[in-house]
């Protein structure tokens, strides 16, 4: 009986050990180079390289990768969401708010939970969702109505369901959250809707709210004088994108977007603080250790919601620790991320809203006169689309939307709480009248068009010149991502639907397929039962690719 | 391989059939520029592009036959800015007139 007795005490501690061992804490994310099996964050480590060290699929074998699995959505529209991978679960976001549990070995779902946003939610450009975060045994998923909803991970429990902002004036959560010691970070989308976008921190275990820094000052506060009057009250300044934490300073870094109303910079004076950059918060506190303004008094909609690339690369002959941005303005930015400083800065695609950068990186302005075309259009040289930096190639790759211009007018608008606070708008410059332009999304199969609107051009760039190193065009423009590989492989897709593998050190194709819808996320890969595999989103499905048994 | 205007109508402003008829290099639609195309095994193909990607392009060849061709196997690949009409000698009353049929195609049947 004693035997029995100790053999089920063994057997109840083993359970509880193993369950403990496979809790996702915080020094495992921090460590996540540690298992390249695993995705763990939206961008695949704090540092936001979306660099694997997984090299099972390479250049020799490449041709021996086939389709394994398929998961189909089961909601219309575009699929933004990037998935994670833990011990071969995946964990995947599904339009409006719902997180699915999945064998990622087969693409079977274990469970399915379903947030439905209020009714009031607004969003400007699409029920999106871009994610989760894990954080020990819970799961994190921002949503369309402003909350924050803590699942079990295991059985896809409700555990609990925080306000972040007030769904009335059009507050609302579009990016996965960020999960740092024992928080969890988000950010806030509106920014054609009104709102005074932030930041805000969250305890992992209850929901409650731990600090929230405004990435629009107040009154009393640092560059509160960078706009006029009650601007700063309904000025825009969303963060919807995915920031990046540096371990080693115990800074988050954040994107913020543009200032409202969109189109008439005129009726804003003042540079628009903090809108249009980048924000270095405290993890522990929220306090601004500094930033970096991109755009000022942007009127044009350049969102600065680029994932913050962290690297430390060699500099002037010592190691530095720098962040690298392809903003949506044109120019390719290195800043130092201890201090802000801009170290370069160089337009990558046709600019003419503004002539260079002066010795601060600060644009000198050239607006063109009304009627005119802007280079960059107004969905930018690019967007949110998370790039990669690869240590070993040395080169930092993104989506471009090349030859891409639009014609703004602007208005005065008065702001009314919770609707559209835009000041204007647009039309993107076509060949001929009536000829079909780039839109938000590819809703059509037949495109012969944007070959005289716009194209993509997946672009590697020396981070140490600004210069461009190689390029690999393509006909449509492109909203999807990057993830490179300890193999020198390049993955990536398009709104074409092609799923296009290349050397990352030379551009040359090694591997396409033709999935058939678009792809406007950024593919991951992982390990489970000792072998690769790569997924992908194209239309309203999820494809996983592995090497042929 | 004529665009099809059973709908032109629709689709189209006065203003905008005014300048195809008068200055038709600049009211041309993508979808409408002639092409030119040679293939590996030296066939050349005239037509008119229906879809293109990176790695493909569509074309209704000048027989009307759909043709589906990959771009690596192409020797040449040409698309004109130049329209294969040129501009009309109607006057500004014919020109007229001609609008105010166009606008009555609207893919519903002639109202005429």
């Amino acid at each position: 009986m004693r035997l029995i007795k100790t053999l089920y005490t063994f057997c109840l501690f083993a359970t509880w050990l193993n369950s403990v061992s496979a809790q996702v804490s915080y020094q495992r994310i921090a460590n996540s180079a540690d298992e390249p099996n695993n995705w763990l964050t939206y961008n695949g480590s704090y540092m936001s390289q979306r660099h694997s060290l997984l090299d099972q699929i390479d250049k020799t074998n490449i041709d021996n990768l086939e389709l394994k699995w398929v998961l189909q959505n089961q909601v219309f529209g575009a699929w933004q969401s990037n998935p994670i991978v833990v011990d071969g679960i995946m964990y995947i976001t599904e339009r409006p708010n719902s997180v699915m549990a999945v064998d990622a070995l087969t693409g079977r779902v274990f469970w399915k939970f379903e947030h439905t946003p209020d009714e009031r939610a607004r969003v400007c450009c699409g029920a999106n969702n871009r994610g989760v975060a894990i954080l020990n045994d819970k799961l994190y998923m921002g949503t369309l109505d402003a909350r924050l909803i803590a699942l079990d991970r295991v059985n896809g429990k409700l555990l609990w369901n925080a306000e972040v902002g007030d769904v009335g004036l059009a507050y609302s959560v579009t990016m996965a959250p960020l999960a740092v010691k024992d928080k969890i970070l988000v950010g806030v989308g509106g920014g054609e809707l009104g709102i005074r976008g932030y930041v805000a921190a969250y305890d992992a275990n209850t929901g409650r709210e731990v600090w929230k820094t405004f990435t629009i000052p107040g009154p009393g506060e640092l560059n509160h004088d960078s706009w006029e009057g009650d601007d700063w009250k309904h000025g825009g300044a969303p963060v919807w994108i995915t920031g990046s934490y540096d371990v080693s300073q115990n800074l988050t870094f954040w994107g913020v977007g543009n200032p409202g109303p969109d189109w008439n910079a005129g009726q804003r004076p003042g540079d628009n603080l903090y809108s249009d950059s980048v924000i270095a918060l405290d993890a522990d506190t929220g306090k601004l250790e500094w930033y970096f303004q991109f755009t000022p008094n942007d009127g044009y909609d350049y969102d600065a919601v680029q994932v913050p690339v962290l690297a430390d690369i060699e500099w002037n002959g010592s190691s530095k620790k720098v962040m690298m941005w392809a903003n949506r303005n044109g120019y390719f930015y290195v800043l130092d991320r201890v201090s802000g400083e801009c170290l370069l800065g160089k337009a990558y695609v046709r600019v003419n809203w503004s002539s260079g950068l002066d010795e601060n990186c600060r644009p000198i302005p050239t607006p063109q006169p009304e009627g005119m075309p802007t280079y960059p259009g107004n969905q930018g040289a690019t967007n949110w689309y998370p790039p990669s930096y690869s240590p070993r190639t040395g080169l930092f790759y993104f989506s471009a939307w090349e030859d891409y211009a639009t014609i703004y007018f602007s208005e005065e608008q008065e702001y009314e709480p919770g609707r559209a606070f835009l000041g204007g708008g647009f039309s993107v410059l076509a060949p001929a009248p009536d000829a079909p332009t780039i839109g938000i999304g590819r809703t059509n199969p037949i495109n012969n068009w944007t070959d005289e609107v716009g194209h993509a051009s997946l672009k590697a760039m020396n981070p140490n010149t600004g210069e461009e190193v190689w390029e690999f065009e393509q006909f449509d423009v492109s909203d999807s991502g990057m993830l490179t590989t300890a193999s020198d492989l390049l993955i990536t897709g398009g709104r074409e639907g092609y799923f296009h593998v290349l050397d990352a050190r030379n551009g040359a194709l090694l591997y396409y397929r033709n999935l058939g819808g678009q792809i406007v996320m950024a593919p991951v890969t992982f390990m489970t039962n000792g072998k690769q595999y790569i997924s992908i989103i194209s239309g309203n499905s999820l494809f996983t690719y592995g090497l042929k048994d | 391989v004529a665009p099809d205007l059973s709908d032109i109508g629709m689709t189209r402003t006065a203003a905008n059939l005014q300048l195809n008829l008068l200055d038709p290099a600049a009211a041309i639609l993508p979808i409408n520029r002639p092409i030119r195309i040679v293939t590996l095994n030296e066939e050349t193909i005239v037509g008119r592009r229906l879809n293109e990607d990176t790695y493909t392009v569509q074309v209704m060849d000048s027989n009307e036959r759909l043709r589906s061709l990959v771009k690596a196997q192409l020797v040449s690949y040409e698309i004109s800015d130049q329209p294969s009409k040129v501009a009309t000698t109607l006057n500004s009353d014919e020109v007229a007139h001609v609008i105010a049929y166009l606008l009555t195609l609207t893919g519903r049947g002639n109202k005429l």
